[in-house]
């Protein structure tokens, strides 16, 4: 059996918070949510973000359709001591995903510092937000990056983790979460890269 | 998760070594070892795939490791 831990995520419609499960490691039936539920509908909303934002809607595009999880297992499978992945259910269905690297990674804050730098967070399209559809269910991500920091104090990092985001999540990182912000970086497609350090890592955690 | 334990026979270079390193890193000694352990299966998994690795200097230019 997976090792796993019980979350909670607030269920929009419901407003209610609901049982979830954080499992450690993705498994094969995450593989196929993200194959068969999630990537139709990245797709979809890819195809229909222009015009919404031809209409004026402000929506975050849809960057991560491309990402090919069961390459990044692989690769994983390959070297399961520098990696960390887990997967959020609710109710059996894939909510969010994780691939956390844990061995070539240093703080940019302090160069002699390692860190868990997150190498791939999603959540479920339906998650996200979007024009005229409620959020199934808030919450994931920040389960995801709790579990991330739990990683990085387990392996002697002190919380510290680090993170490019995706342009669409760059709110996100940078004015709900705080990061410490180092701006673009130019040998990484441009992204703007952010990393928590120790302290903010802890006040994370004290967070509901 | 089970942990299990070893003792190791170094040197007092190695062991040195070690101590620099923890004390650079602000590991523990174990912490140290887990982090030089995932490193090297990093690394062995990257070249048995057909990758290479390269150091780069601050002129950017490029020069292979050579593992052997």
């Amino acid at each position: 059996m997976r090792p796993s831990l019980p979350v909670e995520v607030f269920a929009v419609a419901e407003q209610k918070w609901v049982a979830g499960t954080l499992f450690f490691g993705i498994a094969e039936h995450n593989l196929e949510h993200y194959e068969q539920k999630w990537l139709p509908e990245l797709l979809k909303r890819r195809r229909e973000t222009p015009k919404l934002l031809k209409a004026g809607h402000e929506i975050a595009a849809v960057e991560d359709a491309h990402w090919d999880w069961a390459k990044k297992m692989l690769r994983e499978h390959r070297a399961p001591l520098g990696f960390r992945s887990c997967a959020v259910e609710v109710e059996g269905e894939t909510e969010g995903l994780m691939q956390v690297e844990l061995a070539t990674h240093r703080s940019r804050a302090n160069k002699n510092l390692n860190l868990a730098y997150v190498d791939y967070i999603s959540i479920a399209p339906w998650n996200r937000p979007w024009p005229g559809q409620l959020k199934r269910f808030k919450g994931v991500g920040s389960i995801l990056l709790r579990e991330a920091i739990r990683t990085s104090m387990d392996e002697g990092f002190r919380g510290r983790i680090g993170l490019h985001s995706l342009p669409g999540a760059l709110t996100w990182y940078r004015d709900t979460l705080r990061m410490k912000a180092f701006g673009a970086d130019q040998d990484y497609q441009g992204l703007h890269y952010f990393e928590f350090t120790e302290e903010q890592a802890e006040r994370f955690m004290d967070e509901k | 998760m089970s942990k299990r334990t070893m003792t190791l026979n170094l040197s007092p270079a190695e062991m040195d070594a070690i101590e620099e390193l923890c004390e650079k890193k602000q590991l523990t000694k174990t912490a140290l070892l887990r982090q030089c352990l995932r490193l090297y299966q990093v690394i062995e998994a990257r070249i048995d795939a057909g990758e290479k690795i390269f150091f780069e200097d601050k002129k950017k230019a490029k020069s292979e490791l050579m593992l052997l």
